[in-house]
């Protein structure tokens, strides 16, 4: 697809780059629409989104549905789990993901191969649920945190990200640094951390949002209400729609204002507001990245 | 002989002596994995004994190939693995350039604010809730839904997206290109800033313009993420979106729609059969490995890059 | 650096620190621990063997002579809160001495967490479980056997035994294994036409009494407003669009969506719906409202939202499933135009001449276990079996005496503060928000449930007119002589589970693929029955056998 410039670079130069933030508005526009309307119907009066009244602008503006969940008794607690789980979480995982990408992406280092092997191994092949869950239960970390950070406290794919990124470091860095005298320790802190600095940022961002989301592990190994995440006190608000056949049944009318559609749009909003909060720090570091690179070597 | 093996321990103790730090940085993740992964993974004879709950998996009897052996031989099950496959595949054909040429366009701009809002939009679909977007699609696709009203406009339709067989891979797919590419986005571009400026500037003097650029010094600086990535999503070609299929599913689509894991929902896990579900399990696990050690072995031989 | 490195230096100490500790417990508990549980076991039943000689009968509250823990999960539905400290459960502590410990699971995840928890022996002292899970596990041991306890069991078991022909479906091998949830009082439901009275009014139609009339009033309905959709439906739970439709209308129209009862075949047999002759009407009938455009056109893919939108909106006419719904969508058409009304109407005559249609069971279908590693049995049956008492189904369901509720002629009645209370504009739904309050109802842990609080809160802020129209159609409901009992189903041997089971997915991916082509029309009717002999070689056949062999015996 290689087309010959016959067009001077700088006019060609400015179509590509017209063409290309065409593009790009374009999928923005496809992308915001749909957020965009989960942000008005949240806003709105249940019954007139019921009747698909709410299409471009909130109507009937109100703040019942986000009201409706802080009424629950539960959810400021839960809010600080999350936040304490995915901190915690997210710390253990950088450290974890680093101390095994590292021994891994040195060349030299003796049985990588095998350890590579035996770790690939694990992305396919896992007991199941059941002896999980008893493991966890015989180191008595279940109804702890630990039963909620240890068990994922490395994501093999994302290891392998950060293990392909220190890979990609010049050998030579590693190799001057050695003949000063420098352990790996130091090495992995000192060069090769700093060094992918984009990539890790990346990573806090996956973990972080993987545990802030998460809340299957929470379900399974918790017990006291006391210790729920924020996700599972809202995802079962958000599902129950669709799945609370028992108490259709019973039928206790209910008030119209909050809809189980505005609900689940202030739900989304509520969980998603944190991440949008944070993402612009992280961000920085991989947008700059591209400035910076040439500072690099 | 001895002589050898002397020699080797010798190997051995040397390199464990140079390694030594590595060793002990690796330590933590080795017993992570050996405790969380190795440890239940005895579970996986689940898939040849009969579960009995007071006498534990250890305890219970043996049965050899009783469960393999059954969905072997169960015509359905070929059907629902067929459409596993070919859903993958397909998906993996179309989502998978998606991320990088996204990553690359935003790459191309140089309006930094403009290229923050882009990207931070694009990737906010990630988090909505796979209920949410069935739901949006249920009301978009809907015979009087945005989607068939446009084409009503050239005298087309209305199409039953979501009730015919043949769309349903379209949609499925599409939908997950919108919500997902944006995240995929992220790797590649961390990829990106990575990629040394001063190859650019050599390419700019050798007169190669916006698009040789992008061709010959963007792409080939890349390359190993592609690789790895690519490698590490074959890995997934039989894992699919459990909770969308099962709500996208409908009786008229069932032909296409119906993939091994809500299959293996219905009749192991409703019916609390987890020995038939971990021998189905197993069998899904060696596909991927399968797959993954194929792709590995081309990439290894093709370029430079491999997972292992 | 050097922060770095505590930092790492921290992490590996949490890590091996919580390693050694896990290394000395899995020492401990490596030993089998089937000996301890023997022994508890054994201490129980001497104790409750003393319990029962010293008590009889037990009428009065078990009052626990030190305070008893108990722990009891069940699922907790968004609509109503569980909460830890309701009004019955410090009760409960007050009265009797035992300690509740609600773990209270959000609905959507309480099924994965039950199979981990039975599947790996860690279950809770006492849980609720679907009448499935009792099929699967009882055999296994894990629920303690209630007919070997029936001595203690003095005021549940003639409760149990006066439902007819729910022993025959949920005893095992001879046993009953948990305590259904069983209904004391509540309303009368079951899934009916509802459909836009007032439409019928304003074009001066007749209520239907059949589906060939229903048919030309939806006709009707669409040539006046051809925007709208005459019948609409939603997507089940757990099932599909297609299937919630069957679900409601097929067993109305002369067959049925699934295995179910039929008393018109052979004077009254099991039946495998869609392999049997009669399904053919049901097809054939909803292909007839299909091709004329009377049927929704994404019937197949509805959900709940799109369904609750279509028919509190008025932009569709009728549905054909639970009653109760009505009010709900009225609260939101009479904002639109107070004439709009939607109301259910009596069972509708099917092309065979049948009149019939079925009540939701009246008794919840699921059940309350105790575990038989749990080391409260006897607390755990003594309370579960007043639970069933006069006395303590009253403290199920009103809460505490003198305090939420006072005796009115020997009646409980429940607070009339509380009904002014919860009928504030801050409560959402008064019905749901006093049962939290509480701690009652069919979605707290209640097992014989007695529903007044509930319904009289709601009834409270009604009008007159309102209430007396709301009687009116429960009424109607309560006497519609189409309307008949759920059938239990039988219980089956192990053996039978098994091929029963294996069966029944086999036959239901070969018929539930087809049903779409034809109710679409894309397939002409007749060429069904190749379906039908296709899933009765397939097992369809066995499997009805099978069941009316089982219900036969237990009859």
């Amino acid at each position: 697809m290689a087309k010959k410039k016959m067009i001077g670079t700088s006019l060609g130069g400015h179509i590509f780059s017209g063409i290309n933030a065409f593009l790009l508005i374009l999928i923005t526009l496809i992308t915001f629409y749909p957020l965009y309307y989960v942000a008005i119907t949240s806003v709105s009066n249940g019954m007139l989104v019921m009747q698909g009244k709410v299409n471009l602008y909130p109507i009937g503006l109100t703040l019942d549905s986000y009201r409706s969940i802080m009424t629950d008794p539960q959810l400021f607690q839960s809010l600080w789990n999350s936040v304490v789980y995915t901190v915690l979480g997210t710390a253990i995982n950088l450290i974890m993901s680093c101390l095994c990408a590292f021994p891994l992406s040195r060349r030299t280092f003796s049985g990588r191969k095998i350890f590579t092997g035996m770790i690939v191994f694990t992305m396919f092949f896992g007991g199941g649920m059941i002896p999980l869950y008893l493991v966890i239960k015989e180191l008595k970390m279940m109804d702890t945190i630990w039963a909620i950070v240890l068990p994922v406290a490395i994501n093999t794919y994302n290891m392998v990200i950060i293990r392909t990124s220190f890979q990609s470091l010049p050998e030579s860095l590693f190799e001057s640094a050695q003949l000063d005298g420098a352990n790996d320790f130091t090495i992995l802190f000192r060069i090769a951390i700093p060094l992918s600095k984009a990539v890790l940022a990346t990573m806090v961002l996956f973990y972080a949002v993987s545990h802030w989301n998460s809340y299957f592990n929470a379900m399974l190994y918790l017990d006291s209400k006391d210790k729920y995440p924020l996700q599972i006190i809202l995802k079962n608000k958000l599902i129950s729609g669709l799945f609370s056949e028992e108490a259709s049944q019973t039928g206790g009318s209910t008030n119209f204002n909050v809809s189980d559609s505005t609900l689940r749009s202030a739900i989304i909003m509520f969980t998603t507001l944190p991440i949008l909060i944070v993402y612009p720090f992280v961000q920085k570091y991989f947008v700059k990245g591209v400035m910076i690179g040439s500072l690099k070597g | 002989m001895s002589n050898s093996k002397g020699s080797t321990w010798q190997a051995f103790r040397k390199a464990f002596a140079r390694d030594k730090y590595l060793y002990l940085m690796f330590l933590l993740p080795f017993l992570f994995y050996l405790i969380f992964h190795y440890m239940p993974m005895y579970g996986i004879t689940l898939a040849f004994k009969d579960y009995s709950i007071k006498q534990g998996i250890w305890g219970s009897d043996w049965v050899g190939l009783k469960y393999i052996e059954k969905f072997i031989g169960d015509p359905y099950f070929w059907q629902v693995f067929k459409n596993t496959i070919v859903l993958n595949v397909y998906n993996l054909l179309w989502s998978f350039p998606v991320p990088i040429i996204l990553a690359l366009m935003l790459n191309e701009v140089t309006h930094t604010k403009f290229k923050k809002m882009v990207q931070t939009i694009s990737y906010l679909p990630h988090f909505l809730s796979v209920v949410v977007v069935v739901g949006m699609l249920n009301t978009f696709l809907s015979s009087n839904g945005v989607i068939n009203e446009f084409l009503g406009v050239f005298g087309l339709g209305p199409y039953r997206f979501l009730a015919e067989p043949k769309y349903f891979r379209t949609v499925y797919i599409a939908s997950g290109i919108w919500q997902s590419a944006g995240w995929g986005s992220i790797i590649y571009l961390s990829a990106l800033s990575a990629v040394e400026q001063e190859l650019y500037e050599a390419a700019q003097i050798d007169g190669a313009n916006r698009w040789q650029q992008m061709l010959h010094v963007t792409l080939p600086g890349i390359a190993p993420t592609i690789t790895i990535m690519f490698i590490l999503e074959t890995g997934n070609i039989m894992n699919v979106s459990f909770q969308k299929i099962l709500l996208l599913m409908t009786s008229s689509n069932q032909v296409i729609s119906d993939v091994i894991s809500t299959y293996v929902y219905r009749i192991g896990i409703q019916d609390a059969n987890f020995s038939y579900a971990t021998g189905i399990g197993l069998f899904q696990s060696i596909v991927a490995l399968i797959f993954v050690t194929t792709a590995n072995f081309i990439s290894r031989r093709v370029g430079e890059t491999s997972l292992w | 650096m050097k922060k770095k490195f505590w930092c790492f230096v921290l992490a590996c100490m949490l890590l091996i620190g919580t390693l050694s500790g896990c290394s000395q417990s899995s020492d401990n508990s490596s030993s089998p621990d089937s000996s301890v549980q023997q022994q508890a076991e054994e201490s129980k039943a001497e104790e409750s063997s003393k319990a029962d000689s010293e008590e009889e009968v037990s009428t009065t509250a078990p009052v626990q002579d030190e305070l008893v823990t108990l722990t009891v999960m069940k699922e907790e539905n968004a609509s109503q809160v569980i909460k830890t400290d309701s009004v019955k459960l410090q009760y409960l502590e007050e009265l009797l001495n035992i300690h509740i410990d609600m773990q209270a699971v959000p609905a959507a995840s309480y099924e994965d967490k039950k199979k981990v928890l039975i599947s790996t022996d860690q279950m809770p002292d006492i849980m609720k479980i679907s009448p499935t899970d009792l099929r699967s596990y009882a055999r296994q041991d894990m629920f303690v056997n209630l007919t070997e306890h029936k001595d203690m069991l003095g005021d549940f078991w003639p409760i149990y035994e006066g439902v007819e022909s729910m022993a025959a479906s949920y005893e095992i091998d001879g046993n009953l294994y948990g305590f259904p949830i069983l209904s004391k009082w509540t309303e009368r439901g079951g899934q009916l036409p509802v459909i836009r009275t007032d439409l019928l009014e304003a074009y001066d139609l007749e209520v239907p009494t059949s589906f060939a009339e229903l048919k030309d009033v939806l006709a009707v309905f669409k040539e006046k407003n051809p925007d709208l959709v005459p019948i609409t439906n939603r997507k089940g739970g757990s099932t599909t669009s297609t299937q919630k439709v069957l679900d409601c209308m097929a067993y109305p129209l002369g067959s049925g969506s699934g295995m179910y009862y039929d008393e018109d075949i052979d004077g009254g047999r099991w039946v495998y719906g869609p392999a049997d002759e009669h399904f053919l009407y049901v097809l054939s009938y909803l292909n007839e409202l299909y091709e004329a455009g009377l049927m929704d056109p994404d019937y197949a893919t509805m959900t709940v939202d799109q369904w609750k939108e279509k028919m509190s909106s008025g932009q569709a006419l009728m549905y054909f499933d639970n009653a109760g719904f009505a009010s709900d969508f009225n609260v939101a058409l009479e904002t639109i135009d107070p004439s709009y009304h939607l109301e259910a109407i009596p069972t509708l005559t099917n092309e065979l001449g049948q009149t019939r249609n079925r009540y939701y069971d009246q008794h919840n279908g699921s059940l309350y276990v105790i575990a038989t590693s749990s080391s409260n049995q006897t607390p755990a049956l003594q309370l579960m079996n007043w639970a069933y008492s006069e006395e303590g189904s009253d403290v199920f369901a009103y809460g505490k005496p003198g305090e939420t509720f006072d005796y009115v002629d020997g009646e409980p009645v429940i607070h009339e503060d509380l009904l002014v209370k919860f009928n504030a504009p801050e409560y959402n739904s008064p019905y749901y928000e006093i049962q939290s309050y509480l701690g009652v109802g069919l979605l707290d842990f209640t097992p014989y449930v007695d529903d007044h609080p509930g319904v009289q809160c709601r009834n409270y802020a009604l009008s007159d007119e309102e209430r007396a129209e709301k009687e009116a159609g429960d009424e109607m409901i309560a006497t519609d002589p189409g309307m008949r009992e759920p059938v239990y189903e039988p219980s089956l041997s192990e053996e039978d589970t098994e091929r029963y089971n294996e069966l029944k997915s086999t036959v239901e991916n070969i018929v539930s693929q087809e049903w779409d082509k034809y109710i679409m029309g894309l397939e002409p009717i007749e060429n069904y029955r190749e379906v039908i002999d296709r899933a009765r070689a397939a097992g369809a056949e066995e499997m009805e056998e099978i069941y009316n062999t089982a219900y036969n015996a237990a009859q």
